[in-house]
């Protein structure tokens, strides 16, 4: 679950800044970042896209960079992709020392199947699939694990119930909701056609909407 | 009664324009699946409960379903035969605008071939080309 080892990724600066310099680096399939923190002036430089996006895959939270021939241990930060994830846009690094303390939002992963789903008309409601930590740079964990097999209808799983591995505080709202199973609510005329196996017509009356202050404009042209 | 707000400043609506893609809305955050525009336009109220109807009938009642879309836009239209001019016609309908890469629908609670499946039905009901998304974890 630790980080067994850390990746490197080789960076070039970047000499020209903005959006048709970015650009033409995303082209040529390099990916804009920045590199900052530690109080040092933040470095503009280029990571190549497709190593990068094999150590997302591999959910590695800390990397080893090389900008200018000196190699340092940087934190991602923040990660922004294009309006249909296609692609990275721009990546954030932040300088780290391995000994240093960081919160970092790392994946919750529900492991077990509970005996409550397997009826039919219930729903495992998972709104929380991110949890907030704070742990040392050199121990972040790819993800974090919670046991649901024994979980029943209607009993909600909240940040409290976590048990982290030793070396990790989790820093997210006791009282954040993790998941729940729930019935699911189906509207009367879904459920009609879904019995019947008839068709659910879309089609329904329409009525208009109540116009604010319209009701005043009138009384003061009836005096 | 169709997706409509409960209550307006006012009744109708100049046509407006729609530029660009979608800034927000464009990822998967409440389920596990989506369903991704590609293309930007108005989504009337009927399209966008013919969409629910389509995915909830297929998936019966398993799994929890997300409508990420609200038709607020007020669309007129003069009747048949009606000479123009003599002021803006009555509200027709209402549609949300939706740019490319907004997420309509979204489900959660269920296994990804069955997800698919259903909204490729749903993708049917759609004005536009769509295509199905996953859960983005980075």
């Amino acid at each position: 679950m630790a980080t067994a080892t850390i990746p490197t990724l080789e960076t070039q600066p970047r000499e020209k800044l903005g959006t048709r310099y970015a650009k033409r680096e995303r082209d040529a399939g390099r990916t804009p970042a920045v590199i900052y923190g530690h109080k040092q002036d933040p470095a503009h430089v280029t990571v190549d896209s497709r190593a990068f996006t094999d150590i997302l895959h591999a959910e590695s939270h800390i990397v080893d960079v090389t900008v200018g021939g000196k190699s340092e241990h940087v934190l991602i930060k923040d990660v922004q992709w294009d309006t249909f994830s296609r692609y990275i846009v721009h990546v954030d690094l932040e300088r780290v020392d391995l000994s240093e303390e960081v919160e970092v939002d790392i994946e919750l992963v529900l492991v077990g199947e509970p005996k409550a789903l397997n009826q039919s008309g219930v729903v495992l409601d998972h709104p929380t699939t991110m949890v907030s930590i704070k742990c040392r740079a050199d121990a972040i964990p790819s993800h974090l694990e919670h046991n649901i097999a024994e979980l029943g209808m209607g009993e909600p799983v909240t940040v409290a119930d976590l048990t982290p591995p030793a070396g990790i505080e989790i820093t997210s709202s006791p009282e954040t909701l993790i998941c729940q199973i729930s019935g699911v609510k189906v509207a009367a005329d879904v459920e009609e056609a879904i019995e019947g196996g008839a068709e659910a017509s879309a089609d329904t009356e329409a009525s208009e909407p109540e116009v604010i202050g319209k009701e005043d404009a009138d009384e003061d042209k009836g005096e | 009664m169709p997706l409509m707000p409960k209550r307006v400043k006012f009744r109708k609506q100049m046509r407006g324009k729609l530029r660009g893609n979608a800034n927000r809305g464009n990822y998967v955050a409440y389920g596990d699946f989506g369903l991704q525009l590609l293309e930007g336009g108005w989504l009337s109220a009927r399209q966008i409960e013919a969409g629910r109807i389509a995915a909830r009938q297929y998936v019966s009642r398993e799994g929890k379903l997300f409508v990420r879309v609200f038709p607020d836009k007020p669309i007129s239209k003069k009747p048949l035969e009606q000479r123009m001019g003599k002021g803006k016609a009555e509200a027709e309908y209402w549609a949300a605008r939706v740019k490319p890469g907004t997420v309509v629908y979204e489900i959660a609670g269920v296994q990804k071939d069955l997800a698919r499946a259903a909204f490729a039905r749903v993708a049917h009901k759609m004005p536009f080309r769509c295509r199905f998304v996953e859960r983005r974890h980075a």
